[in-house]
């Protein structure tokens, strides 16, 4: 008995990652508390050294290997180049915050590697078995780095609260998994597909079941109404780095698997579960919209707000048209940059027993950092959707798409929401220039971070007069 | 002889049980924590009838890696409880209602 | 073209660095570069007014094939020509009505972004583009708004100008965006030769109407008219310039432009000019309300955009040519005239229109410059503003339908602009002299050079009006109206209609402006208009908005953990039903298997039972009913020809219900620990689920029914077991091992049950032994 060695090229990557992980772990041993920089040196060359990784090993054709479960493809490629850039991005804000608070511990980095590892094997995800494993690895890091404040009560209710309903959430999509394995034999996403269209119109009750079950279990991860219900809670209960990672990248990875397991697996029944998207991304831009306004603490109004854009995220995705699936994605990929920036100011701005999460907290910073004020202009202008911004593109995109297959209906009631929406992302910008300011004084910020701020909020402006470059690079991630 | 069938209604079963646990309970958090392990025993159970009968060993190699995880998710759940009843002084579930709005 | 609308933004980002090296020159250099622009775009006039359309292109955006184009026709230079000159004016006249404040450097950044997307606004070819530029004016706006602000009202009508206008542009964006898939193509050229195809399409009304709120929130239309008066908290060069020629007319800009490929319609016609004439009327009256001078300029203004929308709304060759008359006379006269208000505030430290007197000692130049510009916004002979009047009073009088309705509003409207402008013009400068804040003096030539240059330039259209009209306004008029126009322009028409209206409402104006302080206080004393304006409607939809978020907040999101479960489950219930209703015509597994009459009876003995168990309050009624569903479950398997299994169940249910007796007659009695409705929201929810799931397994087993179990037993329990009674081999026997396992498992139960009843026994023994001391 003879065991073939899988093609290992296309997974370089992610062993280069895991390699890292496993070895910050062990010199984080031997590191004392003042040299900790080291882990965090290592860990920002661990994701550039994956991003350069990764476009040596790129070819522009798809390549599957372990046994079918596992593929590299300009999707896959691209999405993970994101989730590098944007965990980089994460743990540069996220490295004063935690100094200050005596939280500046290897853990933090190695699960949030560990976290980053899950993204990457979900992206390339082709099997259940591997979509699974990445998905429960995602979740597992971010339940422990929730709870990762050890003596805050907010932190550990907010990481029940998540792990009781995320491994709910886990087992209804793994006994809708279960199913459709049990209809098509296999566990490889492309023949399930097959199984699927081969029998299409054909009824069964546990297809409806099986289908069912996955579509809760990715709404559940992705956080839409009404299955939402963690997303408030653990942004604001997390301690705001870690709000910051889950509220960024992971929001990529999601894309990836509903890509995997809607449009690619389940795509014979896309009239399916069209129906059901459309339920929840009326809900979500409803509830999403509604409820920010009423939020007094900006990690909340921000939780809020991400509701509402995965409902634009799933008008692009209920399309089911090329144009939809790059409108979802470039919706996806500028929503995370946006809120690494969102999540990224709040740590900016507060200091060790300050946490500036609360909305009057920003009052008069034009005032007090005209430069950080125009920056968070900025970004609040894209997330409402506002041109030039690229938060505008997104939109426009989206609606095209909805339009495009005749659901105008839903484009009006999605702009309608979007402008009960710029009520709130509004009153931010109101508060930071035309409020007077507390007198608290602004923490002094390392050069670092307010260069990458600047980058952040500049890139709303540049991506939105340029937005050419990332279409076509969503465009051609999602192929002809 | 016993049919998939059989091996499907125990799943189904199984996994009503764990929901009504997780649904009913209120008291206690280390409920919802089995009765969340429970739902993962529901969906082995498919699994290797499944692959039992279709003759399919993917199924069964999924069913480790679930067995693995749950493990894994067990512990942390666990950790999290421990963390929790520290801060708290409760792993009452009715009580977990200080982050709200 | 590209460099002529980037060169604002290029001049705005190394404005920071200039401004602080350029000192008190700081306005007049920075003028030279709208005073290029306008002189550019004055060298395009021959061409535009000999009927030609300019088109620049240059690729922008390939992956949605958006075009960056630039239109250059009669309307789009018409605009750009004022932006950029009265820009040139503006730009001068801040660097010294600013002179030496902090921000002044930040102030002309915004100030010229500001100007640079007003350009690319009226120039834009591409929707897309427009919606861009159409956005970042009133983000600078905005900005600039926020440049000096004091008081809390000017906060509050930061947010609020700034979210009606950008919530209007979203909508905007809706309407484009379906206007450009009916139209076929995303430039303005193109929808302006689909105009049939666009007035045809099944979503013109909806079209309509999302344009139509972008353009009324811009131009500050009734019902969104309040915004503009509250944006007065800005520097007056930016009122004057923002809020008076340039940014509230894009709104008009907008109506005007779509206006040969929309227009015409019943819907296009009915709602523009009912609305145009409701704001005209409505700026009137609160302009003659208000006392401070910029707010009683702001609401003019609102008049004068409301008779811009009226015009756009008529259509027709008159009301064109009326358009951009009026839009040009009345960028000249309310420039100027915000322009010397500015000047009296600086040079005098009043506001307050009741609070000035005998200026025109002191200021004779900027007396003069009032009273011209003031006698054109009364329309008064030789000016500009004449002409525009007439011609207005000429295309009403065209008007088809609501006629009566249209005249009576804008003549009325007009009496009370008539008011306001002879206000303005004479009421700070004549009468005697007052105390003020700072001694009345002349202002400096940068501060008067503007409003002298505007005042003049109505005086000269006036009395030449072939100046403006070969060139430009004839071109322009040609571009509303969507065909080469031939105007005649003329101070002298002969007696007629419109002369005799240009007269009444002149006369019945100097009354009201003779009468002003009487009858502003009767309106101020009219308290409705503040408790049902719009304003108030306003602020009622928002504070309603943010009850109906907390509302919400509470119902949703109340941060019990079970709350949150039941909601996903209830919610995942709801999708499943919805998906086996939606897909497939359902027919229910059990629906056709012959059931007999028995059968029924006996299951709803069982149901009740249960039923009675669940809700009942009695510890021995529980376990009765519960006896009961037993026996019936007996008594089924007695029917389906299974007694032996039939008499087990018998026994078990009577061992059950003697030791629960025994054991719960030692309990105290229920709680009602949940009241009824959660009870029953809890019971509705389990039963959806619970049925569902039994669906899928009714489901199941008849998907693959293969035989069944009992024959195997029959078959080997005298072979294998060696008994006759099945029941008993398979207890023994075949499930001998979980047999053993239940007989453990009930044990271990009893010897708690009995520990517990022990334990509580021994804890009331010792309590009654500690009460009596």
């Amino acid at each position: 008995m003879s065991f073939p060695i899988p093609d290992l090229v296309p997974a370089i990557p992610e062993m280069f990652v895991l390699a890292m992980a496993c070895t910050i772990l062990v010199v984080d041993l031997f590191l004392k508390d003042d040299r900790r920089d080291v882990t965090y040196g290592l860990t920002q060359f661990t994701l550039f050294g994956a991003l350069v990784l990764t476009w040596i090993v790129h070819v522009p054709e798809a390549r599957v290997t372990f046994s079918g479960s596992f593929i590299a493809d300009p999707l896959s490629d691209t999405l993970k180049s994101f989730i590098y850039v944007i965990a980089a991005g994460v743990f540069l804000y996220s490295r004063p915050y935690l100094k200050e608070r005596g939280l500046f511990k290897g853990e933090y980095y190695v699960l949030g590697l560990f976290a980053v590892l899950g993204m990457l094997v979900m992206v390339s995800a082709y099997s259940f078995v591997t979509l699974y494993l990445g998905l429960e690895l995602l979740s597992l890091c971010l339940y422990a780095l929730v709870a990762f404040d050890r003596d805050s009560g907010r932190a550990s209710e907010a990481a029940m609260k998540y792990f009781i309903l995320g491994a709910l959430a886990s087992g209804m999509l793994l006994y809708g998994m279960s199913f459709l394995y049990g209809l098509s034999g296999s566990l490889e996403i492309p023949v399930v597909a097959e199984y699927l269209i081969a029998n299409a119109g054909q009824f069964s009750v546990p297809l409806t079941f099986a289908l069912v079950f996955v579509v809760v279990g990715l709404a559940f991860k992705l956080g839409a109404v009404p299955f939402h219900m963690w997303v408030p809670d653990v942004y604001h209960g997390a301690p705001t780095p870690v709000t910051l990672l889950i509220g960024s990248a992971p929001k990529i990875a999601g894309f990836a698997i509903i890509m995997r397991l809607l449009a690619d697996g389940l795509g014979a029944m896309h009239a399916d579960w069209q129906g059901m998207l459309v339920l929840l991304a009326v809900l979500s831009l409803a509830v999403g919209n509604l409820i920010a306004i009423a939020q007094t603490n900006i990690k909340r109004m921000l939780a809020y707000s991400t509701i509402s854009h995965v409902g634009f995220l799933l008008l692009g995705i209920l399309a089911g048209t090329q144009e939809g699936y790059a409108a979802a994605l470039f919706y996806t990929v500028t929503y995370a940059i946006m809120a690494m920036g969102g999540f990224g100011m709040i740590i900016l701005l507060s200091r060790q027993g300050f946490e500036a999460e609360n909305l009057d907290d920003f009052k008069g910073l034009n005032e007090r950092n005209p430069w950080l004020a125009f920056m968070m202009l900025l970004l609040m202008f894209s997330m409402a959707g506002v041109p030039p911004t690229v938060g505008f593109y997104a939109k426009l995109m989206v609606l095209q798409a909805v339009v495009q297959i005749g659901m105008t209906w839903l484009a009006v009631y999605a702009v309608i929401f979007s402008i009960v929406g710029a009520f709130y992302y509004l009153r931010v910008v109101k508060l930071m220039y035309f409020d007077k300011p507390a007198d608290e004084p602004l923490p002094v910020r390392g050069l670092d971070v307010t260069v990458v701020m600047s980058v952040n909020g500049l890139l709303m402006v540049v991506l939105g007069i340029f937005p050419g470059i990332l279409m076509s690079i969503a465009a051609l991630a999602v192929g002809p | 002889m016993i049919t998939l069938s059989h091996y499907l209604v125990l799943g189904a079963i199984l996994f009503s049980l764990s929901v009504a646990g997780v649904f009913l309970n209120r008291k206690n958090a280390i409920v919802l924590l089995m009765c969340v392990e429970l739902m993962l025993l529901a969906v082995n159970m498919n699994f290797i009838a499944f692959s039992h009968y279709s003759g399919d060993p993917a199924g069964q190699v999924f069913v480790f890696f679930i067995l693995t995880v749950a493990a894994a998710e067990a512990a942390i759940g666990l950790a999290i409880l421990v963390l929790l009843f520290r801060n708290r002084r409760t792993i009452n579930v009715q009580d977990l209602d200080e982050m709200k709005g | 073209m590209l460099l002529a609308v980037l060169s604002g933004f290029l001049l705005a980002a190394v404005a920071p660095w200039l401004v602080p090296r350029l000192g008190a020159h700081a306005g007049r250099v920075l003028a030279l570069l709208p005073v290029g622009l306008f002189l550019w775009f004055a060298s395009l006039l021959p061409a535009v007014g000999g009927g030609e359309t300019l088109l620049w292109e240059y690729a922008w955006v390939p992956g949605l094939d958006v075009q960056l184009g630039f239109l250059v026709d009669g309307l789009s230079l018409l605009f750009a020509l004022l932006i950029s000159g009265i820009g040139a004016l503006v730009t001068l006249y801040a660097g010294s009505y600013l002179a030496g404040h902090r921000d002044l450097a930040r102030f002309f950044v915004w100030l010229l972004a500001f100007m640079a997307s007003m350009l690319g606004l009226v120039l834009s070819d591409g929707l897309i583009a427009l919606f861009v530029f159409w956005e970042l004016t009133s983000i600078t706006s905005f900005l600039l708004i926020g440049f000096a602000h004091e008081d809390k009202t000017a906060r509050q009508a930061a947010l609020q100008g700034l979210f009606v206008t950008v919530g209007g542009g979203l909508a905007l964006l809706a309407g484009f965006v379906l206007l450009a898939l009916a139209a076929g193509g995303w430039s303005l050229s193109a929808v302006l030769d689909a105009g049939d195809a666009v007035r045809e399409h099944a979503h013109y009304a909806v079209i309509a109407w999302l344009i139509f709120l972008g353009a009324f929130t811009k131009s500050a239309q009734v019902p969104f008219h309040f915004w503009l008066p509250n944006a007065m908290a800005a520097p007056t060069p930016v009122s004057a310039y923002l809020h008076s020629a340039t940014m509230v007319k894009a709104g008009v800009y907008l109506l005007a432009r779509f206006q040969p490929a929309l227009g015409g319609t019943d819907l296009w016609v009915f709602t523009l000019t009912l609305v145009g004439a409701a704001t005209l009327f409505t700026g009137a009256l609160l302009a003659l309300r208000s006392s401070g001078m910029k707010r009683m300029l702001a609401y003019s203004t609102v008049m004068a955009l409301g008779t811009l929308t009226l015009l756009a709304g008529i259509g027709g060759e008159t009301a064109a040519i009326a358009f951009v008359a009026f839009l040009l006379a009345h960028s000249l006269y309310k420039g100027a005239l915000f322009l010397i208000a500015g000047v009296i505030d600086h040079e005098t430290g009043c506001r307050e229109v009741p609070e000035m007197g005998g200026f025109g000692r002191a200021m004779p130049v900027s007396f003069a410059v009032a009273v011209l510009a003031a006698l054109s916004a009364a329309g008064v002979m030789p000016l500009f503003g004449f002409i525009a009047k007439e011609l207005l009073f000429e295309s009403a009088l065209g008007l088809a339908a609501w006629q009566p309705v249209v005249l009576t509003l804008t003549l009325a409207g007009l009496v009370g602009g008539v008011a306001v402008a002879a206000v303005v013009g004479l009421r700070p400068w004549i009468g005697r002299p007052v105390t003020t804040p700072r001694e009345p003096h002349e202002a400096p030539l940068d501060l008067l050079a503007g409003p002298a240059l505007l005042a003049l330039l109505g005086l000269l259209f006036g009395l030449l009006p072939g100046l403006a009209e070969r060139g430009l306004l004839a071109a322009a008029a040609g571009a509303v109206h969507g065909q080469a126009v031939t105007p005649n322009l003329a101070l002298w028409h002969g007696l007629n209609l419109p002369l005799a209206m240009s007269a009444l409402t002149l006369v019945a104006g100097l009354l009201v402006a003779w009468r002003w302080d009487g009858i502003r206080k009767m309106l101020v004393g009219l308290g409705f208009v503040e408790r049902f304006g719009a304003e108030r409607g306003y602020d009622a939809g928002m504070l309603g908005l943010v009850r109906v978020a907390a509302w919400q907040t509470r119902l949703l999101q109340n941060g019990h953990l079970r709350y949150y479960i039941l909601t996903t489950l209830s919610a995942t219930a709801l999708l499943l039903v919805y998906a086996l209703v939606t897909r497939h015509a359902v027919i229910p597994p059990w629906s056709s298997s012959g059931v007999r009459l028995y059968e029924v009876v006996i299951g709803a003995v069982v149901l009740m039972a249960a039923l009675v168990a669940v809700t009942t309050r009695s510890r021995l009624g529980a376990v009765a009913s519960l006896g009961a569903a037993g026996f019936g479950v007996a008594l089924i398997y007695v029917l389906f020809s299974a007694p032996d299994v039939g008499i087990t169940q018998v026994l078990i249910e009577t061992l059950t219900v003697l030791m629960l007796v025994l054991v719960l007659f030692r309990l105290p009695s229920f709680l009602g620990l949940t009241p009824g409705r959660i009870k029953l929201r809890d019971a509705s929810i389990s039963l959806t689920i619970g049925g569902l799931m039994s669906w899928l397994l009714l489901d199941a087993v008849a998907a693959h029914h293969q035989g069944s179990i009992s024959r195997y037993f029959v078959e080997n329990a005298v072979p294998a077991g060696h008994g006759q009674n099945i029941v008993n081999v398979i207890l023994v026997d075949f499930r001998a091992l979980d047999t053993l396992g239940e007989i453990v498992v009930l044990g271990l139960a009893a010897i708690g049950v009995y520990a517990m009843i022990k334990l509580r026994a021994e804890d009331r023994r010792r309590r009654g032994k500690e009460e009596p001391r």
